[in-house]
């Protein structure tokens, strides 16, 4: 890397790595942009400055100053890898990766290098085996490093690893208990795998990402994903209702009998078990939020009709024979209704682009589970 | 050359900020009306496009010389007649000499301020935090014998918190006056001085001089900054920092009698958890955005030398509702600008009215939301200890959370 000429450029861009440390890009970005306008040739500043960009949201800037600094230290791992980055948030995925391969060509002793080219891999769905390379050569390289074990498990998982993704965000949790994306990496994978009735994992998830929240209450990603696993627990009290209505709609018309009239009761100790579960593994603080986010004016609509549907299947108890089918019927349909609800309202707030074939494309193969957003990078 | 004309050039450089001839013409108009600053960061962009561009280059080098502003350019002219005709009628916008309660100039550092007139009674509002402020603070340091009596230490400082420009400073400032005591603050300038200097012993010479001036206040604004989590450190002269300024609060190899350590931050969430431990900041008072009788006050402040006309002080007080100090300095800005605009193309001087500063009102929107965001997520998940349930009581006032 080039050296800055003069001393007090050198203390300029020292302070600029300082605001860059504390977070304060904008003005890291006003100190770089001085100090390069008196030292064009200072590669390092640009790079602090690509860096700035970066951390600001500025991934044009941050691309031109990156492409200056490759201009004048083509021989250096980091303008490659800032390279890989701006282009990565621009949406340029091929040539993100190639600026990454390039990283880890010229230093193949860094991490950072190979933890940039695991994440620019993960975004092509063709190379999730050579991102978990990739990310085991980071490992490998600095076993002590937090980011290289999140980045392991975030390729485990993109290659349906999930144990050793797991242990690998376990791992970095291990290293640094305080690592946001971490929590919010592991909760994502718990949410994942947990199944439709499994309400512990489901708590353990929004567990997860309550601790992701407190380690960076900047992260709100995770805040994000801590409202899906109150909806995603929604959605699922909901199938569990429907299917409580289907059997029970199913007894109460083949059968008269005492056991069939009681059916939709007894059943009920499905969704019920589930939300006890639930709500019992949550802790005082979230089970708050829970409570406000499910009385929110968003989500009150879904908690009506599945309180609707519970009545419904208890009023099919008690009404006359003709009309239990009809009772049992109406219960299934609010709790469908709820849960189509919860779907229209999830493509809502995910703004996806109108469109038959992709909406239906959706319906039939995207879980819930996998709307959780990724955590910021480490 | 007029105004309109820069103004579609920006506009025309911010459409194509690629185009390096335009943003080169561009910083060579400004170069040429005496706007240095603003024709160097233009030199600078082209630079970061085209880092050989040797006219930016030769800009840039001019501008780093004193050459005098040309005054000759019609522009220039045209605005300095202005300002002519507005003289007496329009007091100046931007008076640098004129700190408001927000932007009270910090003090050159390892020089502490002689005790000022300013008192508590000074800062409009806010009673709340003036009753802590005196209980928490201020009682036991009149009645040493009272806190000896009960058992209670004088040591520990006191940490302001809350959303950027909101008073913290100018609170802090009126408290040293209360004191009587003298006001050493360390900005953040000073911080980043600190972390490529001898940071250690940059901030035992501060201590020594607080000590050596006591009574003294030492004001640490931005705290965050100087303390931040180490853990989110990667520099070690700002983690050997964090733990220099451990050593000096907690007064170990000196007694730090009269010396008292005020910090503020908007992110109190980001200081290390060693520096809210007992004998350190173990005090933290909640400065929310001004009250009504605080933005009444501020708005009063701002419009006290501008040239209004039926202003009505109480509704406009009311539309501010959540606006920051900051904010309300840029209410009475914006509106100031506004008629000035008005007056200058129309050629008749105005006064700024009602319908200007609701006008501004519409355009300068609450700076705080991305602070509440983030004090909502504190507040309803990393307040096991209690030490933000003033900020959660605000909160659930404002059901935010």
């Amino acid at each position: 890397m080039t050296a800055s000429p003069g001393g007090a450029a050198s203390a300029d861009v020292e302070r600029a790595r300082a605001l860059c440390d504390l977070a304060r890009f904008g003005d890291a970005a006003q100190l770089l942009q001085r100090v390069v306008a008196a030292d064009p040739q200072n590669a390092r500043a640009w790079c602090l400055l690509a860096q700035a960009h970066l951390g600001g949201h500025e991934e044009s800037e941050a691309l031109r100053a990156s492409r200056t600094a490759l201009s004048l230290a083509p021989d250096d791992e980091w303008p490659h890898r800032l390279h890989s980055i701006a282009l990565g948030k621009l949406g340029r995925g091929e040539e993100s990766i190639a600026a990454a391969r390039s990283a880890a060509r010229v230093a193949p002793h860094s991490w950072q290098a190979f933890v940039q080219l695991a994440q620019a891999l993960l975004g092509d769905k063709s190379a999730h085996q050579e991102a978990l390379a990739a990310a085991e050569q980071a490992v490998a390289l600095a076993p002590h490093e937090a980011a290289t074990h999140i980045v392991l498990g975030m390729a485990a998982r993109a290659c349906k690893r999930h144990e050793e993704a797991d242990a690998a965000f376990r791992a970095a949790l291990a290293i640094d208990p305080q690592n946001s994306v971490a929590h919010n990496e592991l909760a994502r994978l718990r949410l994942r795998r947990s199944k439709l009735a499994g309400a512990t994992a489901l708590a353990d998830a929004a567990g997860g990402f309550t601790n992701a929240v407190r380690a960076n209450p900047r992260a709100d990603v995770s805040r994000r994903n801590l409202d899906l696993v109150v909806r995603v627990f929604l959605a699922r009290v909901s199938y569990l209702i429907f299917l409580d209505a289907y059997l029970a709609g199913r007894g109460l018309a083949g059968s008269g009998s005492v056991a069939a009239r009681l059916a939709p009761v007894v059943l009920l100790a499905v969704p019920a078990r589930f939300a006890w579960r639930f709500v019992r593994r949550l802790s005082p603080d979230l089970r708050r939020h829970v409570r406000r986010v499910l009385l929110s004016r968003a989500l009150l609509i879904p908690a009506v009709l599945q309180a609707a549907a519970i009545a419904l299947l208890l009023a099919a108890v008690v009404v006359p024979r003709d009309a239990r089918s009809f009772a049992a019927g109406a219960a299934a349909a609010a709790a469908a209704v709820a849960r189509l609800y919860l779907f229209v309202y999830a493509q809502r707030r995910s703004r996806v682009r109108p469109g038959l074939r992709r909406f239906v494309s959706r319906v039939l193969r995207r879980r819930s589970a996998a709307d959780a957003n990724p955590g910021s990078e480490g | 050359m007029s105004d309109a004309l820069l103004d579609s050039l920006r506009a025309a450089v911010e459409a194509s900020p690629d185009d390096i001839p335009l943003r080169m013409h561009l910083a060579e108009l400004l170069a040429s009306l005496g706007m240095r600053d603003e024709a160097v960061r233009q030199a600078a962009a082209v630079l970061q496009r085209d880092s050989g561009n040797v006219s930016a280059l030769r800009l840039i080098g001019a501008g780093s010389a004193d050459a005098p502003p040309r005054q000759d350019d019609s522009a220039a002219e045209t605005l300095r007649r202005l300002d002519q005709e507005l003289d007496g009628l329009v007091p100046p916008m931007y008076v640098s000499s004129e700190a408001g309660p927000d932007d009270a100039s910090l003090g050159e550092a390892y020089d502490p301020e002689p005790a000022v007139g300013l008192r508590l009674a000074d800062v409009g509002g806010m009673e709340e935090v003036k009753a802590r402020l005196e209980a928490g603070f201020l009682a036991p340091l009149r009645n040493p014998e009272l806190v000896r009596l009960y058992g209670k230490s004088l040591q520990g400082g006191l940490l302001l918190y809350g959303p950027p420009g909101c008073g913290k400073t100018f609170i802090a400032r009126a408290l040293a006056g209360e004191m009587g005591a003298r006001f050493l603050a360390v900005g953040l300038a000073d911080v980043l001085d600190m972390y490529v200097g001898q940071s250690e012993r940059n901030l035992r010479d501060l201590f020594d001089t607080a000590r050596r001036s006591a009574p003294c206040v030492v004001f640490l604004d931005e705290v965050d900054a100087l303390g931040q989590k180490r853990t989110h450190l990667r520099n070690n002269a700002a983690r050997g920092t964090v733990n220099q300024l451990l050593s000096e609060m907690d007064g170990l190899e000196q007694n730090n009698e009269g010396v008292y350590v005020l910090g503020a931050t908007n992110h109190p969430w980001d200081v290390d958890v060693a520096l809210r431990r007992p004998g350190r900041f173990d005090r933290m008072v909640l400065v929310l955005p001004p009250d009504e009788p605080a933005r009444e006050a501020i708005l009063r402040y701002h419009l006290r030398d501008r040239p209004i006309a039926g202003v009505d002080l109480g509704k406009l007080v009311r539309l501010t509702d959540g606006y920051s100090g900051a904010d309300l300095a840029r209410v009475c800005e914006t509106a100031a600008e506004q008629a000035l605009l008005d007056s200058a193309r129309s050629g008749n001087v105005r006064m700024i009215e009602m319908s200007d500063l609701e006008a501004a009102v519409r355009d300068v929107r609450p700076s705080i939301g991305a602070w509440l965001e983030t004090a909502r997520n504190v507040a309803q998940f990393a307040n096991e200890d209690g030490a933000y349930d003033d900020l959660l009581a605000y909160l659930r006032k404002r059901r935010l959370v």
